[in-house]
């Protein structure tokens, strides 16, 4: 009686492993294994993850892990978005991490805790990724341009970075004072972002979730 | 009434101090509320909940202003406002020019704390 419990109970542990290990090796997607991974100049391999997803609706977030009000707006979309998608959800999300007032590295697993979404994270040590996004956005104020920090987009299924640099997203909101005044871009406002987001995954263009 | 005189301008004495001094804290609060959402040692200070707590009040700052305004008003009310006529002038005028100095120095560190605080959007 108590062997067969035994291999009963071993037959179910092992069916239940064996299905967790095929579930893992199905998803192409899964967060930063080692927290995250450095940037280099010319943004890989953010710039070889973004064009490997092609097909998705992806989100790219630039921040600085020490940035109380970016530390809030990733609060946000957690709450608003992340946390409703289901774990299989085609979403994927990149948040780009830079020193603009003092973030390190080690702060990075800090900022990482507020989301338990599967999320990509990227140290980008030189500042150099900021540059890039902003000319590629068209960020400017006063006809300077202003660095990429603390701003949330959205790019649809179809966006490939080409060597121009990152595509233009489809949404583009920030927590900038110095964008305040641009017309062309919004405010941060999570349940807006959430929305677009959401509208955009059940448009019919995007990938089904793997 | 010549009891009823000290005692209210005892009452006024409070009155004065105390909404100079709440206003001085209230601009503070905002000041710091406010900065804390551009300086890194919030995260160090407080950890990363805090910060985004400190972050998600720091849209109180402009109501916090506001009340500051309006207990600088009552300090500066209750400093100016006219005293009881002593016909025989034994009504005290030094307690009121003291209290006058009180609510000039709260309403210059109230703007001083602002006018800092503003330094970081320059």
């Amino acid at each position: 009686m108590n062997s067969d419990l035994t291999r009963r109970s071993s037959l179910i542990l092992a069916a239940g492993m064996a299905g967790t290990a095929a579930l893992g090796s199905r998803s192409a997607y899964a967060a930063t294994p080692a927290g995250f991974v450095t940037l280099d100049d010319n943004a890989e391999p953010l710039r070889s993850d973004f064009n490997r997803d092609v097909g998705h609706v992806r989100l790219l977030l630039l921040m600085d892990p020490v940035c109380p009000t970016c530390l809030m707006g990733l609060s946000n979309i957690d709450r608003d978005l992340l946390s409703k998608l289901p774990k299989n959800s085609s979403l994927r999300t990149y948040v780009v991490h830079e020193p603009v007032i003092g973030g390190t590295a080690k702060n990075i697993p800090g900022a990482a805790g507020l989301s338990h979404s599967p999320i990509r994270h990227y140290w980008n040590p030189t500042g150099s990724f900021g540059r890039l996004a902003a000319a590629a956005f068209d960020l400017h104020h006063d006809g300077k341009p202003v660095y990429a920090w603390d701003v949330w987009t959205i790019h649809g299924p179809e966006a490939v970075w080409t060597d121009a640099g990152p595509p233009k997203p489809r949404v583009l909101m920030h927590q900038l004072s110095a964008l305040a005044g641009d017309a062309r871009f919004s405010h941060l406002d999570s349940k807006k972002f959430a929305s677009d987001a959401m509208a955009m995954l059940g448009s019919g263009a995007n990938k089904a979730a793997t | 009434m010549s009891d009823a005189a000290p005692q209210s301008s005892k009452i006024g004495n409070g009155r004065v101090i105390g909404a100079a001094g709440g206003a001085v804290g209230l601009s503070a609060l905002a000041a710091a509320l406010g900065t804390c959402c551009v300086a890194p040692w919030a995260v160090s200070l407080v950890g990363v909940a805090g910060a985004v707590a400190l972050a998600r009040l720091a849209s109180l700052a402009p109501y916090l202003i506001g009340g500051a305004a309006v207990l600088l008003g009552v300090a500066f009310y209750f400093a100016y406002r006219p005293l009881p006529v002593c016909a025989d002038g034994t009504c005290d005028t030094t307690t009121q020019r003291r209290l006058r100095r009180v609510a000039w120095a709260g309403a210059c560190v109230v703007a001083c704390v602002l006018a800092v605080d503003l330094l970081q959007y320059a």
